[in-house]
């Protein structure tokens, strides 16, 4: 990269990064490509305008970029929709499951101070193992299964079914802040499973 | 992939993108960037595809036949060869045709309103 060229080299590195944007199927077929004529683009307006060229390049790519990206996003949710009958695709919906069990669970059991570890030891757990078994939906299903709690709780309330907790102030506010509890113990099993990933290639 | 629908006017109307894309590809096979050049220069800057519109647009025409990757290369000295070509398909040749006879016609209907001077196509 030479002193006058790296604009335009930072211009493709950071377009590189922003083509997150798009779902990973389309990137993988569609990504070097796209990089590719965006790097043509940079070059060509650069070696024209400079970097007002470049500037001008970029307002049109960014909104082409927020444009296209919500659109194919759009239409890999909706292929994904249509992909829902698939048993691999409800394969994918165990943990989900999970989180909406456990959140009946916690609306029907008659907590009493003293079972509230007993509740909240199976939460943990299958929000870690969760977090341990599809990494990259940690944040999900830990919000999923914290949230169980306030919502199982909102639910009982709305029903007429009578809590002993949460009695107080502090009581909401604790379990307003149980749902973190659920979220730290999904991302603590990602991190496990990324930690054991990276021993196990190493030592392969 | 479902396969593709074999009557013209079923595809109409084509989006701008579609129908700028299929003209691009009317006479010779061409890459990304070289479909992106044909384009602003047919239309003096006017139509500009960014790569998101262009190869989003890519993949539905591949999609529905109406464009393919080729497989013949041009001279690897002088091209990079990590540039992938397509070319209209029988399909696409008819629909790009089809389109082209119903802009006409509306072009018809301008003149006939006296919204364009006949024989004036710009």
């Amino acid at each position: 990269m030479s002193r006058r060229t790296w604009p335009a080299a930072l211009s493709v590195g950071v377009y590189q990064h922003l083509l997150r944007v798009y779902p990973t199927a389309f990137r993988q077929h569609y990504g070097r490509p796209m990089a590719h004529v965006f790097q043509d683009c940079c070059r060509a307006a650069y070696r024209r305008h400079g970097g007002w060229g470049l500037l001008l390049l970029w307002n049109h790519t960014l909104r082409d970029l927020v444009a296209t990206g919500t659109h194919e996003r759009l239409n890999a949710w909706r292929e994904g929709n249509h992909f829902m009958s698939t048993p691999a695709r409800i394969h994918q919906l165990w943990p989900l499951s999970v989180a909406l069990i456990l959140a009946l669970v916690v609306t029907y059991v008659n907590l009493h101070v003293d079972e509230t570890g007993i509740i909240a030891l199976p939460i943990i757990l299958a929000a870690a193992v969760l977090g341990f078994v599809r990494p990259r939906g940690a944040i999900l299903w830990g919000l999923l299964l914290g949230a169980g709690i306030p919502l199982g709780q909102a639910w009982a309330a709305a029903t007429g079914l009578q809590l002993p907790y949460p009695n107080s102030w502090a009581d909401v506010r604790a379990t307003l802040t149980v749902p973190v509890v659920p979220l730290l113990a999904a991302l603590l099993g990602a991190g496990t499973r990324w930690i054991t990933t990276r021993l196990t290639a190493d030592g392969g | 992939m479902a396969a593709p629908i074999s009557d013209p006017d079923t595809w109409l109307p084509l989006t701008p993108a579609v129908f700028h894309i299929a003209l691009a590809l009317a006479d010779s096979e061409r890459h990304g960037y070289g479909i992106m050049q044909e384009v602003a220069t047919r239309t003096a800057g006017q139509m500009r595809l960014g790569p998101g519109t262009l190869y989003g647009t890519i993949k539905r025409m591949l999609a529905d036949g109406l464009i393919a990757e080729s497989d013949e290369r041009p001279d690897p000295a002088l091209d990079d060869e990590r540039r992938r070509y397509y070319r209209l398909t029988d399909l696409g040749r008819r629909v790009a045709a089809a389109e082209a006879r119903r802009l006409a016609r509306l072009v018809g209907v301008a003149q006939d309103k006296r919204l364009l001077p006949a024989g004036d196509t710009l």
